[in-house]
């Protein structure tokens, strides 16, 4: 009994420490390439300690959730089982049961240990991710809280872990904007979870409505719709569900939020009788002119520091990628491979941008990277059909876009190598322009 | 109306040949044979109306084929391009001359394009092969309030289904909505 109470109390020494801790030398993952040396990570079985050892299934759903969400990011290679020299069962929950080279020999530098308690409809869970070359806790939570509340949980124990060891937050609370056809003729826009989880039908206008862009806060999306006929710019509060409808003489397309903004947005309207890149505000006001040059100028995206936009433009005589300097407006062409790239995505993160390039003759479209002063320019998707609309995730470490590459057009993940391609979900009708939403989505 | 006038006036004037001609004596036509030519003169005139209405008939039908031209014969377009080639500037002429003649006319001019290419570049290539069009109507001589609005459905609303050259072909297009 007082042996418990000890590492009770000294288990929240732990916690204290690690939680008052700032959060300095991230050497666990370089997010900016995690892909080619994922961290191994010995997960070991949740350790049941309900009374009548109830809530078997529960405890099951939890781990396997616990399972994909640490594999779905593709950071962390997940050790066999089977490789295991402690025994899973008499795997202790404190650093002095471990022993740590146990596990350091069987190459897992990572160790996450599980005490579950299920009580009718609460749950309580302790979580203790170990360094085992270190020898030393380095997360360690512990969360009481309703059965029903068991994915939100999870997520946040996930990303308490990866905010530990990037320093940065993590995609789990992060969610994906996506228009998909419904019925005849409409496309309406839904959202889902990170991993395609539950998706939902934000809008119900039985017209065709494309193009969603996530405010900063997450709490707005913009998007165009043909409600009323012709394309108009619509601001939906996922919060409120309040609607606006911006109506400018002539067309609207590919609106984004300048960068940090909930109230300021970019996009291309043809009230000159050109098209035109304008800044406006959610009002829709307009504040400021950003392109001016004949023919085709649009989808606008922002570089980290907000200071620079890519866009496509015509002016070359082919749609193809360039950057704009917002502070001294020198305009330069980024993109010179292939007669057509389109959609570009800046990183949240770091000078790199994605996009698509058409190849009439393969009949391919393909997705393609390269750095904001042109340089690597490398193709990320090959032989699998049109692959188009990129977005990135909010840590910049993974892409989604759309593919017909299984006939129709769904949504898909790769990481920022092109590697580890999946389709995110299988949903009725098509799917077309995933957009990523920022990090903390708190709804 | 004007028919019926003109039938009556007929058959005043038949009346009053009848009678000059009887109080003329003897040499007067036998009754019989002056009826004769009433029901041939009658006849006559059914049959002449009779091809007034299908030359109008004709007319209407030819009119309505013009409309339905008019809707239905889109402005075509190369790939990835809105410049007008000559054949389309052809088609246009004939628009102009139908829009010409039917001077109450109002126009919504949509902008579509195939499904190759990108959907966001699209709805901007759609909305210049709209205007664009748009433009050449009004250098033309057309009115600019009665090109009532342009609308690019990219490659949302595609025309024909399918994804080979002729289907591709007749999707990138400028389309007329008549409107009031």
């Amino acid at each position: 009994m007082n042996k418990k109470k000890l590492n009770i109390i000294s288990l929240f020494l732990f916690l204290f420490f690690f939680c008052s801790k700032s959060y300095a030398g991230y050497d666990y993952i370089n997010i900016s390439n995690p892909f080619l040396n994922k961290i191994p990570i010995a997960i070991t079985s949740f350790k049941n300690v309900s009374k009548d050892g109830q809530g078997k299934e529960t405890i099951k759903e939890i781990e396997d959730l616990l399972h994909h969400y640490i594999k779905y990011i593709g950071f962390f290679n997940i050790i066999d089982k089977k490789a295991f020299i402690q025994s899973d069962e008499k795997i202790g929950s404190i650093s002095s049961e471990i022993n740590f080279r146990d596990w350091s020999s069987i190459g897992t530098e990572l160790l996450l240990t599980t005490i579950v308690k299920v009580d009718k409809n609460e749950l309580r869970l302790e979580f203790r991710l170990f360094d085992t070359f270190k020898s030393r806790l380095i997360v360690g939570k512990i969360y009481r809280t309703k059965i029903a509340n068991k994915r939100k949980t999870i997520k946040t124990f996930c990303d308490s872990i990866i905010k530990r060891l990037t320093g940065k937050d993590s995609i789990y609370n992060s969610k994906i904007a996506f228009v998909s056809t419904v019925g005849k003729g409409a496309k309406e826009i839904f959202v889902c979870d990170f991993d395609g989880y539950a998706p939902k039908r934000i809008t119900n206008k039985n017209s065709i409505s494309v193009s969603p862009a996530w405010s900063y806060d997450g709490r707005k999306l913009a998007f165009v719709s043909y409600e009323k006929g012709e394309q108009q710019l619509y601001i939906k509060n996922l919060i409120t569900n309040e609607n606006s409808v911006m109506n400018f003489n002539g067309i609207t397309i590919a609106p984004e939020w300048a960068k940090g903004s909930n109230t300021k947005l970019a996009t291309t309207l043809s009230i000159s009788g050109d098209q035109e890149i304008y800044f406006i505000n959610t009002s829709g006001k307009i504040i400021k002119r950003l392109t001016k040059n004949y023919g085709i100028d649009i989808s606008p995206t922002f570089s980290p520091s907000g200071k620079n936009m890519a866009f496509v433009s015509r002016r070359s005589g082919s749609p193809q990628i360039y950057i704009k300097n917002l502070r001294d407006n020198s305009v330069r062409r980024l993109t010179y491979t292939g007669r057509y790239n389109t959609s570009p995505s800046w990183s949240p993160i770091e000078d790199k941008i994605v996009f698509e390039s058409v190849d009439n003759k393969k009949k391919e479209i393909n997705i393609c990277i390269i750095n904001a002063d042109g340089s690597n320019f490398i193709q990320l998707t090959s032989n699998s059909g049109a692959n188009e609309a990129p977005s990135w995730s909010p840590d910049g470490s993974l892409i989604a876009f759309a593919s017909n590459r299984e006939g129709v057009s769904r949504i898909y993940v790769m990481n920022n190598m092109g590697t580890e391609q999946r389709r995110l979900l299988l949903y009725k009708g098509e799917q077309t322009f995933p957009v990523w939403s920022p990090a903390n989505i708190k709804w | 109306m004007k028919q019926r006038l003109s039938l009556s006036f007929f058959l005043l004037s038949s009346l009053l040949i009848v009678f000059t001609l009887s109080s003329c004596g003897q040499n007067a036509a036998s009754p019989s044979d002056e009826t004769v030519t009433q029901s041939q003169i009658d006849e006559q005139k059914a049959k002449e109306a009779e091809a007034q209405r299908l030359a109008e008939e004709e007319r209407q039908k030819v009119e309505a084929a013009a409309k339905t031209d008019f809707v239905n014969v889109n402005v075509l377009f190369n790939y990835d391009s809105y410049k007008l080639d000559d054949q389309a500037k052809e088609i246009l002429i004939k628009k102009i001359e139908w829009l010409n003649n039917n001077a109450d006319i109002k126009l919504i001019i949509e902008g579509h394009c195939d499904e190759r290419g990108t959907q966001e570049y699209n709805m901007a290539l759609g909305q210049k092969r709209a205007s664009e069009t748009a433009k050449f109507l009004i250098n033309s001589g057309i009115s600019e309030d009665r090109i009532v609005k342009i609308i690019s459905y990219g490659e949302e609303k595609p025309f024909v289904i399918g994804n080979t050259e002729e289907a591709w072909a007749q999707n990138r297009c400028a389309h007329f909505e008549l409107t009031e």
